[in-house]
């Protein structure tokens, strides 16, 4: 042992001799010492930014409705007379709105400067937060004090609309020094930002500048090892010839681990100190980035053994890490461009039709006759193109739905709301199709708010719910409203055009996220999960059969997201945190708890028609099956593997959906395949899954652990595309944390075990 | 000499590099070659270039793995590290790592040869003294000269107190001064009851240092013998004798054969070589120079040099290199 320590050793002095390391360390230092100025100094929010109101429609359609002598009545008088007129014309599917809603806020903005706002709005003391209380009360107060009464003013004038502003922020500063005017952080909005700007300092710092710099320095040592002389010298020694390369091969990783240890120990004491973020995650990355600094270390010193040159050595690196690109790239790009749009996302049982959506939106039909999906549910107003991956990459499935209505025998669906500032952004829209004419799309009323949840009553009413409030259709939904407009003004014929109105027995409080609902198919009752608070809210009897009112809450002491289900008297809450709760569906008592194992969160859940099944599907494709009468867990192979989507028919079967669009269809509760729906593979997907996958499962992932240190910094094993972690039906992507460190450790084994057997039986 | 007492045994050794594409070219280095070494010799390993000496080594340490025969060191099988234990290696061109010093160059050796550190620091004062480098230690390695680092070389095989030092041409690059004083060092490893492996060009210094030598040509043995026995002419009869006398000139050119190889003369001494003579005839002629009264201060038989006998060796194998 003593001798492959003194290798080892003899390696990190070798390091230690070398200039470039005492240049780094210097500059590193450098870094450190200009780093450690910057902090975070406390603020006060104040001014209104496009991110502080909800939905930028309803706020002006709110501004429009309300009577002048009331608050936000005051406030709209106070806009200049043309913007007057345009609040009083608004409607939230005309158009021109962007620039509208642009000035809209900037005149808002410019009013919470004003001495008077307070004053004038005259808001109801009792409606007041304590701090904006407290700050009336005080007589005198400053310039920015009477900035941050303003918003807290109009918050509580509009409460449904501005969200509320914490009290605690600050603003980053740099030798005491405000770096930015009128911008600043909340504790979580801060921990975010200074983890997001640690994960992009360290990638292109330690990940891509510091690794290759590394091994330009390191190349030499294994060369320079097995020169003539040398080698003989270190071979008539009585030791393992392996475990001597062993030795150096771990020694020459000294010079990495000094300086990326020295950076990211240093960042992550000093962003300790300046903004009380102890970030486990900064800390973690370090064997993270070692071991992929090992990785093209240990291509380097196969080729300095193999061919005894260091520029080999780089170049073979350079190659390497080349190749791993081209492989990544290439499956990410097959994935992102074409096959993720072709994956089952939804599946639809349509009476005796099978539907199925992709994860790109598009809605496909089985086709007995061809074997194959054929598109339905079509519409020229997609987007085409880039800009549809542009789309899809921020807002994942476009879709609420579909729902197949028996009765009308039609598919409804709603398009999710969009913030009007992004590419296709803009209201929520409901679309129907009927199975009379093939499933082509009609319709396109504007829904009233950001849906979370769509509806089909047993009496085949369209309910739409969310944050805001829970709507009901009424009306043709097939009809559409044609614009016809004069000077930017609609003039176009509404008659008979259906609308959304209200549900509830009076405007309720917003509903904070985590939002989520579900409805009981038996009773027609809804019941919401919004921020660990369960509610049922009834549907009356009699007169009031379309009203619901709130009649039972239970505090489920959490603020994790969850996704609702219900099946029989069951309510299934499956928390993001991956516990499934169940409640009595109409008193939310709880009945039981169910662990699946793993913090998976989950994407979807349903219950069976018949009230006896209960399933749940996470994000990674993992099925959870229950059956409420015998308390148990139903599992098999078909459920086993990885699964996109998941469908209970009318006739108490799943619907299993795999990799690509191939459906299958089990009985329950023994899961026995019944049918299988296998469309053939499209050329691309053959290419995919015979050769570019293989290839990609044995090829090292080098790259891959990047996401590895993602994982550490999120905690989360899959995040959000649009980075809405509230919105679990949102797309989310998986951040592997294994595949990349199993693969990159086999790679590494394999290609220091080849390196060793040569060393061990090369003549030198 | 007994198996006990063997310090390197090989029998039989063969070795083939094998080259180019596809490894077909056969490069056959060593070929049936077998010695046998004694505890307490210095054992000389001669052979124009290309012979296969440091191929032999290599086999000898593990460095390289033979291809056919059997070869041993100490007892144990060759390139077993229980049998490199005992094994003081000088290469031929040797490299020490440029960062590290003459102390730090013995420290890593010695780890490596199973020393501590505290057993290096111990010994290596009196070691650097033994080379000539008692002034040298902390310098780093880039400041020494080719006989410096060859003299270094020598310290870190000698470290750990081995009972074999395989010495690849130490006085490579030393001046005379130096070689005369590494000749020292052999002398007292000698005495100390090391065994010596001494491969070296310098067949001045073999002939003075080695008590036998082998003589290595084209992978092949061709005279394993002590140096007397090498340099000995191998015809009895074909030595030339010289004959340093002193007397009076008629009388010694009388008395001599008709056939003399030199003749010279410096006032009344003369040194004459006489073609080879049997005893008989030696016996005669010393008996007419007695009654001529002429003196003789010296009768030897002529002996070859170490280089004589070499150079003959291998023009009879066929050729230099």
């Amino acid at each position: 042992m003593r001798a492959y320590l003194a290798v080892l050793k003899d390696a990190f002095r070798e390091t230690l001799a070398s200039k470039v390391l005492w240049v780094l360390l210097i500059l590193i230092t450098g870094f450190l010492v200009l780093f450690s100025g910057l902090s975070v100094a406390p603020a006060v929010r104040t001014g209104l930014d496009f991110r502080d109101v909800f939905d930028w429609p309803d706020f002006v359609v709110r501004l429009r409705d309300v009577p002048a002598d009331s608050p936000v009545g005051r406030l709209r008088h106070r806009l200049t007379d043309e913007l007057q007129k345009q609040v009083e014309s608004f409607t939230r599917d005309g158009g021109g709105r962007r620039r509208f809603l642009r000035e809209i806020r900037e005149a808002i903005d410019s009013q919470l400067e004003t001495d008077d706002f307070a004053t004038v709005l005259d808001v109801a003391d009792a409606s007041l937060s304590d701090e904006a209380r407290k700050l009336k009360a005080t007589g005198d107060v400053s310039k920015q004090q009477r900035q941050r009464l303003n918003r807290l003013v109009l918050e509580a004038a509009l409460p449904d609309d501005v969200r509320p502003s914490p009290r605690d922020v600050v603003t980053p500063t740099y030798l005491g020094y405000v770096l930015f005017d009128d911008f600043s952080l909340d504790d979580k909005e801060l921990d975010t930002s200074v983890k997001g700007v640690l994960q992009a300092f360290i990638f292109f710092f330690v990940s891509v500048l510091g690794t290759f710099i590394a091994i330009l320095v390191t190349a030499p040592i294994v060369p320079r090892m097995f020169e003539p002389g040398a080698i003989d010298l270190l071979l008539s020694k009585p030791v393992s010839r392996s475990l001597v390369f062993l030795s150096k091969f771990f020694g020459g990783c000294a010079f990495t681990l000094l300086n990326a240890g020295y950076l990211i120990i240093g960042m992550w004491l000093i962003v300790g100190w300046r903004f009380g973020i102890w970030s486990d995650g900064l800390l973690l990355s370090l064997p993270i980035y070692l071991f992929l600094f090992v990785l093209y270390y240990s291509v380097s010193a196969a080729t300095g053994v193999l061919f005894r040159g260091p520029i080999l050595s780089v170049v073979m690196v350079v190659v390497f890490w080349f190749a791993c690109f081209v492989v990544d790239a290439a499956k990410s790009s097959a994935e992102q461009f074409e096959l993720n749009g072709t994956r089952v996302h939804t599946i639809v049982p349509a009476g005796e039709a099978l539907l199925a959506t992709s994860s790109a939106g598009k809605t496909f039909g089985w086709s007995k006759a061809a074997g194959a999906w054929e598109e339905v549910f079509d519409s020229t107003e997609d987007l085409q193109g880039l800009r549809a991956v542009a789309v899809r990459v921020g807002r994942g499935f476009p879709f609420l739905g579909p729902l197949y209505d028996p009765e009308k025998q039609r598919l409804v669906a709603v398009s999710k709301a969009a913030p009007v500032f992004l590419p296709g952004g803009g209201p929520g829209r409901l679309f129907v199709a009927g199975a009379a004419d093939n499933w082509s799309r009609r319709g396109g009323i504007t829904v009233p708010l950001s849906p979370r949840g769509l509806f089909l009553s047993s009496a085949g009413e369209i309910l739409v719910i969310g944050p805001g409030g829970l709507f009901r259709f009424e009306g043709n939904p097939e009809k559409t409203h044609r614009p016809f407009k004069i000077f930017g003004l609609d003039f176009g014929n509404r008659d008979g055009l259906g609308k959304f109105v209200e549900a509830t027995a009076g405007k309720l409080p917003r509903w904070p996220v985590p939002f989520a609902a579900a409805m009981d198919p038996a009773t027609n009752n809804i019941v919401v999960y919004s921020k660990g608070q369960l509610a049922l809210l009834a549907r009356g009897e009699g007169e009031t059969e379309q009203i619901y009112s709130k009649t039972v809450s239970k505090d489920l002491a959490t603020e994790k997201a969850a996704i609702l289900a219900i099946a029989g008297d069951r309510v299934l809450v499956a928390l993001a945190e991956g516990n499934y709760r169940m409640f009595d569906a109409r008193t939310l008592q709880p009945v039981d708890t169910q662990v699946p194992g793993g913090p998976s969160k989950p994407r979807w859940a349903a219950g069976s028609s018949d009230g006896r099944f209960l399933a749940v599907l996470n994000h990674t494709g993992q099925a959870w099956l229950f059956d409420t009468t015998t308390q148990r867990l139903v599992t098999g192979r078909a459920i086993g593997g990885t699964v996109r989507a998941l469908a209970f028919t009318e006739k108490n079967t799943l619907l299993v959906g795999d990799l690509f669009m191939r459906i299958n269809e089990y009985q329950l509760p023994d899961l026995a395949p019944l049918r299988s729906f296998d469309p053939p593979l499209t050329t691309l997907q053959a290419v995919y899954h015979y050769a570019l996958l293989p290839i990609y499962t044995v090829f090292p992932k080098p790259g891959q652990l990047n996401a590895v240190v993602q994982r550490l910094f999120e905690d989360e094993d899959t995040v959000s595309v649009s980075g809405d972690n509230d919105d679990l039906q949102a797309d989310q992507f998986e951040i592997d944390v294994r595949t990349p460190l199993v693969s990159n450790a086999m790679f590494l084994v394999v290609i220091l075990g080849l390196t060793c057997l040569y060393v061990s039986r090369k003549d030198f | 000499m007994t198996t006990t007492e063997l310090v390197i045994r090989v029998n039989d050794l063969g070795k083939v590099y094998r080259d180019g594409w596809l490894r077909r070219r056969r490069i056959e280095a060593l070929r049936d070659v077998s010695l046998e070494i004694g505890r307490g010799e210095i054992f000389g390993l001669l052979g124009p270039n290309g012979a296969g000496k440091t191929t032999l080594i290599k086999v000898l340490l593990g460095i390289v793995r033979k291809t056919a025969g059997e070869a041993t060191l100490l007892g144990y099988p060759a390139g077993q590290r229980v049998g490199r234990k005992q094994v003081g290696y000088l290469p031929e061109g040797h490299r020490i790592p440029r960062h590290l010093t003459g102390n730090s160059a013995l420290e890593f050796y010695g780890s490596l040869s199973g020393l501590t550190v505290s057993e290096t620091r111990r010994r290596r004062q009196q070691l650097l003294e033994t080379v000539g480098l008692s002034e040298w230690g902390r310098t780093s390695v880039t400041k020494y000269s080719k006989g410096m680092l060859q003299r270094l070389g020598l310290a870190q095989a000698m470290l750990h107190e081995p009972n074999l030092l395989i010495l690849d041409e130490p006085t490579d690059g030393v001046d005379p001064v130096g070689r005369s004083e590494i000749r020292d060092v052999l002398n007292l490893l000698k005495s100390q009851g090391k065994t010596i492996f001494l491969n070296s060009h310098l067949l001045q210094e073999v002939e003075l240092v080695c008590d036998r030598v082998a003589v290595l040509h084209k992978g092949e043995v061709l005279r394993v013998g002590p140096v007397e026995e090498l340099t000995k002419l191998t015809d009895a009869a074909a030595a030339e004798v010289v004959l340093e006398l002193s007397g009076d000139a008629e009388s010694i050119n009388r008395i001599l054969p008709a056939v003399v190889v030199e003749r010279v003369r410096d006032g009344d001494r003369w040194k004459v070589t006489v073609p080879a003579l049997d005893q008989a005839a030696l016996d005669a002629l010393v008996d007419q120079f007695r009654q001529a009264d002429v003196s003789l201060l010296a009768i030897t038989r002529r002996r070859l040099t170490l280089e004589e006998a070499f150079l003959e060796m291998v023009r009879t194998a066929g050729g230099g290199r």
